[in-house]
C-alpha cells in the first residue's frame, strides 16, 4: 500500500531483499535456528547482491542510498528469517558510528570490507550492570604508549565472536561520568580480546550473542572514534538512529506472521470450511494486518524523515520501535493461534516467530526506555514552545 | 574472445488453458527460460575465470518486450544485450529450424563469436532441437546435456550428463553447448546489475535485417490438455486402519 512513496532505487531494493529472503534465507531459517548455525554464508550473499551498505556513500564501498532504503533491506531479510535480519542489522549498529564520526583514514580502512559483507561488525555498549542504565559502564580505557588498554567485560553482543571490528564504548575518565566515556574501534585481533561462551536463547538462534572480554586489550591511537569524551555522545546518536532499523526488523516478524496466517486461514479445513471463513479468525488475521501497515507506516515515514534531514526525529524513532515491537509480538501470538495446536509444534513457523519477536520490545532500549525517551522529548517540546 | 548467450522469453507456465484448441496465454506472465538462466550463470563464470579479455552478449528473438529477458541476463552480469525483433517466432507454431536460422544470423551478425550457450530446452516447446539446429546453421561443433564446462580456447571440454552415467567430450571452438540445470547455481542479480540493467539502451534488430526471406512456418493441427487427474484419497489412522481401508477401496474398483 504505501509503494507510492517509494523511489525506483528504493522498490529495487526490497525487490532484491524480498528475493534473496524468499530463495536463500526461508528454505534454511529452521534448520538454521535448530542448531544456533551463524549465517556466514548468508551474510556473504546478501552482500555479494549490494545490500550490505546500502547507507554509506559509493566512496567507502556502500551504494549511497540512505536510511528507508536499509530499513527496507532489513524488514525483507527479517521477514525470511529474524535472526539473519538481526545479525544483518546488527553489523550496521556496528559499523555506523564509524561512518558518522570516523577520520576519512577509518572509514577507508574497515567501511569497504564491511559493505561487501564478506565482514560484519557489532556494537559493545551494554555490560552486566549497564543495560537499560547505560550510565553505569565501567569498562575502562586506560592510556597506554601510542593508543589505548582496554579493561572489562561487554555483555549480550550480537555477532560477538563472529564481527571483524567492534565499536567499543569504554570509559577514558571515569571520574567524569558518562561525559569521560570514548568509542574505539577494536579489531578481532586485538591482543587481550577473548570471548565468552555464545548464548543459548529464546529466539533469533542463529545470531551470535557473546561477552567480550577486554583483559589489558591494546588498541593503538588511530582506534578512537571521534574525541575523548564523546563515547556516550556517539553511542546514544547511534542507537538513536538504528531504533528504525530495530522496528523494521519487528516489522518483517510481524509481516511473516500475517503472511502465514493469511495462507494457513484459507488451506486449512474445519466444520467443511476454510477457517478462515469464521469471523473469529478473520477479524483476528484483520486486526494483525492493521497493526502491521500502522507499524509500517510509522517506521517508514521516520526513516524518510531522516534521509530528509529531519533532527528532531528522536521521539517518532522511539514511537516506531515501540509500536513496531508490539506488533510484531502480538501478530506471532495470534498467527500462533490461527494455526491452532499445529501453530504450537516446531514442524511449523509460527511458533519461531513469537520466539523472535519478544527480544525486539527489549534490545537497542527496551521498550520502558522508548516511552520514557518520549515522555522526555514531549516534555522538551513543551518548554521549548513556552 | 565473444561468448553469446541465447535467452527464450517463455509464458509462465506449463500448463496453459486451452481456448477454442489453443492455448491461451493473454495474461500469463512471461519469464526468462529458467534453462537458460544456467547459460547466463555460466557465461559470466567464464568471464570471471578468464578476465576482461572475454566479452558476454545475450540475445533474445521475439517480440520487443522480450528486453525485459535481456535486462535480466545485463543485471547479471552480461556486458551487451541484443533483441531481434521477430514476433512471429513467438508463437507457438514456430518453426525451431527457422528459428535456429534466425538466431544463427544474430550470432553471425555480432562477428567474432566463438561461444554459443543456451538451456538444454525452453519451457514452452520442450523440443530440445534449437541449439543442435544452431549449431548446424553455424557449421559449429555442439555439445548438449552439459554438466561441466572447461574452456581452454581453442578447445572446449565439456562433461555430458546422460540417464545412465557421463560421458566427457571435447571440441574446437567455435561451438554450441547446451546446459543444464546441474551446471551451476544462477546468482540473484546484485542491485548494480540492477540499476545499470535498468538504465542500458538495448539495441534492435529487425528479423528481415538479418535473416532475409520469407518465415517458415508449421501448423500444429491440434492442442490436446493431458487427461485431468482424478482426485487423491489419502487414508488416515494406524498402519493397520489405513491396510484395511486400502483392502476394501481395493475391492470396490475389483482390482482385488
Amino acid at each position: 500500500m504505501l509503494d507510492y512513496l517509494l523511489t525506483e532505487e528504493q522498490l529495487m531494493v526490497r525487490e532484491l531483499a524480498r528475493r534473496f529472503a524468499v530463495e536463500r534465507i526461508a528454505p534454511v531459517a529452521a534448520g538454521l535456528d535448530d542448531r544456533e548455525e551463524f549465517p556466514r554464508e548468508l551474510l556473504r550473499g546478501i552482500g555479494r547482491a549490494g545490500l550490505a551498505g546500502l547507507s554509506v556513500p559509493e566512496a567507502y564501498g556502500g551504494m549511497g542510498l540512505g536510511h528507508l532504503a536499509s530499513c527496507l533491506a532489513i524488514e525483507e531479510i527479517s521477514r525470511g528469517c529474524a535472526g539473519v535480519g538481526v545479525s544483518y542489522a546488527a553489523s550496521i549498529l556496528g559499523y555506523a558510528p564509524i561512518l558518522l564520526f570516523g577520520s576519512e583514514a577509518q572509514k577507508q580502512k574497515h567501511l569497504p570490507a564491511l559493505c561487501s559483507g564478506e565482514e560484519v561488525a557489532a556494537f559493545a555498549l551494554t555490560e552486566p550492570q549497564a543495560g537499560s542504565d547505560a550510565s553505569a559502564i565501567q569498562c575502562r580505557a586506560g592510556r597506554a604508549p601510542g593508543g589505548y588498554v582496554l579493561n572489562g567485560n561487554k555483555q549480550w553482543i550480537t555477532n560477538g565472536g563472529e564481527a571483524a571490528v567492534y565499536t567499543v564504548i569504554a570509559l577514558t575518565d571515569p571520574k567524569r561520568g558518562v561525559r569521560g566515556a570514548s568509542a574505539f574501534i577494536v579489531p578481532r585481533e586485538a591482543p587481550g580480546l577473548t570471548y565468552g561462551k555464545k548464548e543459548r536463547k529464546l529466539g533469533i538462534r542463529c545470531s551470535a550473542t557473546r561477552e567480550l572480554v577486554f583483559q589489558d586489550c591494546y588498541v593503538p591511537e588511530d582506534s578512537l572514534l571521534g574525541r575523548e569524551g564523546h563515547g556516550f555522545l556517539i553511542a546514544m546518536r547511534n542507537l538513536s538512529l538504528g531504533r528504525p532499523g530495530v522496528g523494521a526488523q519487528a516489522l518483517g516478524i510481524a509481516q511473516s506472521a500475517l503472511d502465514h496466517s493469511v495462507r494457513y486461514a484459507r488451506e486449512r479445513e474445519q466444520f467443511g470450511q476454510p477457517i478462515g471463513r469464521f469471523q473469529a479468525v478473520s477479524h483476528l488475521i484483520a486486526e494483525m494486518a492493521i497493526k502491521v501497515e500502522a507499524a509500517r507506516a510509522l517506521v517508514y515515514a521516520v526513516a524518510r524523515s531522516i534521509d530528509a534531514g529531519a533532527t528532531d526525529f528522536e521521539a517518532a524513532a522511539s514511537m516506531a520501535k515501540t509500536f513496531a515491537s508490539d506488533a510484531a509480538v502480538s501478530a506471532a501470538v495470534d498467527a500462533i493461534q490461527v494455526f491452532g495446536g499445529y501453530g504450537y509444534m516446531r514442524d511449523y513457523p509460527v511458533e519461531k516467530l513469537l520466539r523472535d519477536a519478544k527480544i525486539t520490545q527489549i534490545y537497542e532500549g527496551t521498550n520502558e526506555i522508548q516511552r520514557n525517551i518520549i515522555a522526555a522529548e514531549l516534555q522538551k517540546a513543551a518548554a521549548r514552545s513556552r | 574472445m565473444k561468448i553469446v548467450v541465447l535467452l527464450k522469453q517463455v509464458p509462465d507456465t506449463i500448463e496453459p488453458r486451452l481456448r477454442e484448441g489453443r492455448p491461451d496465454l493473454s495474461g500469463v506472465p512471461r519469464i526468462v527460460n529458467p534453462f537458460d538462466l544456467y547459460a547466463v550463470e555460466e557465461a559470466i563464470r567464464i568471464k570471471e575465470r578468464l578476465g576482461p579479455a572475454v566479452e558476454t552478449v545475450a540475445v533474445t528473438a521475439g517480440r520487443p518486450d522480450a528486453e525485459a529477458a535481456l535486462r535480466e541476463a545485463l543485471a547479471m552480469g552480461i556486458d551487451q544485450a541484443l533483441c531481434i525483433d521477430a514476433g512471429e517466432l513467438d508463437e507457438p507454431d514456430t518453426d525451431v529450424v527457422f528459428a535456429a536460422r534466425a538466431l544463427g544470423a544474430a550470432v553471425r551478425w555480432l562477428d567474432g563469436a566463438e561461444l554459443v550457450l543456451c538451456g538444454q530446452k525452453s519451457l514452452d516447446q520442450q523440443s530440445g532441437i534449437l541449439p543442435a539446429a544452431i549449431a548446424e546453421v553455424l557449421g559449429w561443433g555442439f555439445i548438449p546435456d552439459v554438466g561441466k564446462l572447461d574452456l581452454s580456447p581453442p578447445n572446449v571440454r565439456a562433461t555430458r550428463l546422460l540417464p545412465n552415467g557421463r560421458a566427457v567430450l571435447e571440441t574446437s571452438l567455435p561451438a554450441v553447448l547446451a546446459v543444464l540445470k546441474a551446471i551451476n547455481e544462477p546468482r540473484i542479480a546484485p542491485l548494480r546489475g540492477m540499476m545499470k540493467a535498468r538504465r542500458a539502451q538495448i539495441p534492435h534488430l529487425g528479423l528481415s535485417e538479418i535473416c532475409p526471406g520469407p518465415p517458415r512456418r508449421r501448423t500444429v493441427l491440434e492442442f490436446h490438455a493431458p487427461p485431468a487427474r482424478p482426485a487423491a484419497m489419502i487414508l488416515e489412522g494406524t498402519a493397520e486402519q489405513q491396510a484395511r481401508a486400502l483392502v476394501a477401496e481395493l475391492r470396490k474398483g475389483r482390482l482385488l
